[in-house]
């Protein structure tokens, strides 16, 4: 593939990172009632955005530039170890005898601010609910909302990781990463 | 003899006189000065705890008080800034901030803050700017901007249907003159030219006899007064003061009520020299240029315990220039804290944060207020904020996440300019 051709490819790929649905998440009966329960009595906007990724992003792009030429993945790295890690401890902790709620929800508001500095927000979404349910000391609710977190942040991992190898190949070509706005 | 005493004497009264009347002025402004900043910190303090107590689960009935609240507070921080505006224009102790800027670029910004507006009215709102319309221009940007706004504002808020158009273009000689002003002299020189503004409405329209006294103080035209009316009176007088500041002139042309309105102004701008070609040589620091900015080496701190979102605020601080350090708890903060940092930003994200603690122990420690950092917590638009435990423990500033690269931009230049920034839904 010539240099124009992978620029476009990845311009296609990225806006659609913006726009699409996830096609994994309306297969499950279970979690389409779960979401409509949500859309029910959870007026925040919540089926406003359909992307993964959200405007955020796009600021973050903004401040890559020649003195920080790799920014982005930096960030994007740093927030795939510590996302890692509190789903390690979330699920250690919701795993414990009696649950320390307070400490779970510790965890899940360190994801919600790490997943929004970077604009996945689908994961933020998430992250969102599960507050709830510990709020609610609600257990399984929280396994529930965990298996969700999980979920999302694969999916955005995946994409962000596909995002990033697209540019790699860019830049092998000889090519620069087009500018989006 | 006599003659000379008596005249020596009167140079001494006139002297004394006058040194007398500068003190005056001076003592005033220094005490519109203080006064100013210290009628603004609790009304910060109103405006911010209105907007969250309005974010609580309230009854109808307190949701309607806690909108008055804000709405006059609200009024309240305007009129502050308008008679704090007004009282040094009028004596002549208001300069205007000379620079070079992008005269296109603020028709553009006028257009996209109103647009919103006139929307939610349906009015459609056009803009439009002569060819030969230079792009740059050396004048007080942002108070033309004030301008503008204010008249395009009137003519939103007084219009009910129909279309706003909003024309520039060099003023030739010929209209400068304006036979109902006939001490307006404008002066076409080498260097210099006058723009003309012209806003044109299809709204209410005013009767002829009322037009002299817009320009008043706190005049409002009591036929138009109604509940909607949440102006101070104040808009206008302050636009022709600095239209007179710009050796310029307004004047407002009607065919009578319900017939709608032209507000037309002429000021003078300078034309920015050219030599053969890029923008960089006119772009002082003032301008946005991407790279370039006021806030090279500006020192701040930075405090956040999540890794991620502390990578993010650092990368966008150096971007707009800042010398940043980060850490990642309030021990840290304040073990590293110094009076070079200018602005300290703490993200109160976390319950139970130690934010309070550091902004209460910076202010025992540095003593004057100009000393210390400016402390300003970032706070993400969620439940469960301290944005009130902030304010009492004597924040500059709170600002909401997500911050975009020009909020960034535009929080810091507000910070530096006013020393406090609040938030506001």
């Amino acid at each position: 593939m010539d240099v124009g051709q992978l620029q476009r490819r990845l311009v296609d790929y990225t806006a659609s990172l913006f726009r699409e649905v996830s096609k994994e998440k309306k297969s499950s009966g279970f979690v389409f009632v779960f979401f409509l329960f949500f859309f029910l009595f959870f007026d925040d906007g919540f089926f406003d955005e359909k992307g993964i990724l959200d405007d955020q992003f796009t600021q973050l792009q903004q401040l890559q530039d020649e003195s920080n030429p790799d920014f982005v993945v930096e960030v994007v790295s740093l927030f795939f170890e510590d996302s890692e890690k509190l789903l390690n401890d979330l699920a250690r902790a919701l795993d414990q005898q009696s649950v320390d709620f307070k400490k779970v929800d510790a965890h899940v508001h360190q994801l919600k601010g790490s997943s929004s500095s970077i604009g996945a927000r689908r994961v933020t979404q998430a992250c969102v609910a599960f507050r709830n349910h510990c709020e609610e000391k609600n257990i399984q609710g929280c396994l529930r909302c965990l298996q969700q977190v999980k979920h999302e942040y694969s999916i955005a991992k995946n994409k962000l990781e596909t995002l990033f190898r697209l540019e790699q190949q860019i830049l092998a070509a000889g090519g620069s990463i087009p500018m989006m706005v | 003899m006599r003659a000379r005493d008596q005249l020596m004497e009167q140079n001494a009264a006139l002297d004394l006189a006058r040194r007398e009347a500068e003190t005056a002025i001076r003592a005033r402004n220094d005490f519109l000065a203080v006064m100013n900043h210290e009628m603004r910190t609790p009304m910060h303090a109103i405006i911010a705890l209105s907007s969250l107590l309005q974010e609580t689960d309230l009854t109808p009935e307190q949701r309607l008080m806690v909108e008055t609240i804000l709405k006059s507070s609200n009024l309240l921080a305007t009129l502050i800034n308008d008679v704090l505006d007004l009282s040094r224009l009028e004596d002549g102790s208001l300069e205007l901030d000379l620079g070079t800027f992008n005269l296109h670029a603020v028709f553009r910004q006028v257009v996209n803050l109103i647009k919103p507006i006139a929307a939610v009215k349906k009015l459609l709102l056009s803009s439009s700017l002569a060819p030969d319309l230079p792009e740059y221009a050396v004048g007080d940007e942002k108070r033309l901007m004030q301008i503008i706004l204010n008249v395009v504002g009137n003519a939103v808020k007084f219009s009910k249907q129909g279309s706003i158009s909003i024309t520039a273009c060099i003023a030739k000689s010929e209209s400068l003159r304006d036979a109902r002003a006939p001490d307006f002299f404008p002066v076409p020189s080498d260097g210099h030219f006058y723009l003309r503004v012209q806003v044109k409405d299809l709204g209410s329209g005013i009767s002829p006899q009322d037009i002299p006294k817009l320009f008043n103080k706190f005049a409002q035209s009591h036929s138009l007064t109604n509940k909607n009316s949440d102006g101070t009176g104040l808009g206008l007088a302050i636009c022709k003061r600095f239209i007179n500041l710009m050796k310029g002139h307004i004047w407002i042309e009607s065919d009578g009520l319900g017939k709608g309105c032209t507000a037309i102004f002429v000021v003078k701008l300078g034309v920015v020299e050219r030599s053969n070609e890029s923008e960089h040589r006119f772009a002082p620091k003032m301008l946005a240029n991407p790279g370039q900015t006021i806030f090279s080496g500006l020192k701040i701190l930075v405090m956040d315990d999540n890794g991620v979102s502390r990578t993010v605020t650092k990368g966008l601080l150096v971007h707009l220039g800042c010398d940043v350090t980060v850490v990642s708890s309030g021990e840290e903060c304040l073990r590293v804290v110094s009076q070079e940092h200018r602005v300290l930003f703490m993200d109160v994200c976390m319950p139970g944060t130690d934010g309070y603690e550091v902004a209460i122990r910076i202010r025992e420690r540095f003593a004057k207020r100009h000393e210390r950092p400016l402390l300003v917590a970032l706070s993400a638009n969620t439940e469960r904020m301290t944005k009130d435990i902030c304010l009492r423990a004597g924040m500059d500033g709170v600002i909401l996440k997500p911050v975009s690269l020009e909020k960034m931009r535009s929080v810091l230049s507000e910070l530096l300019e006013r020393r406090v920034f609040f938030e506001v839904q």
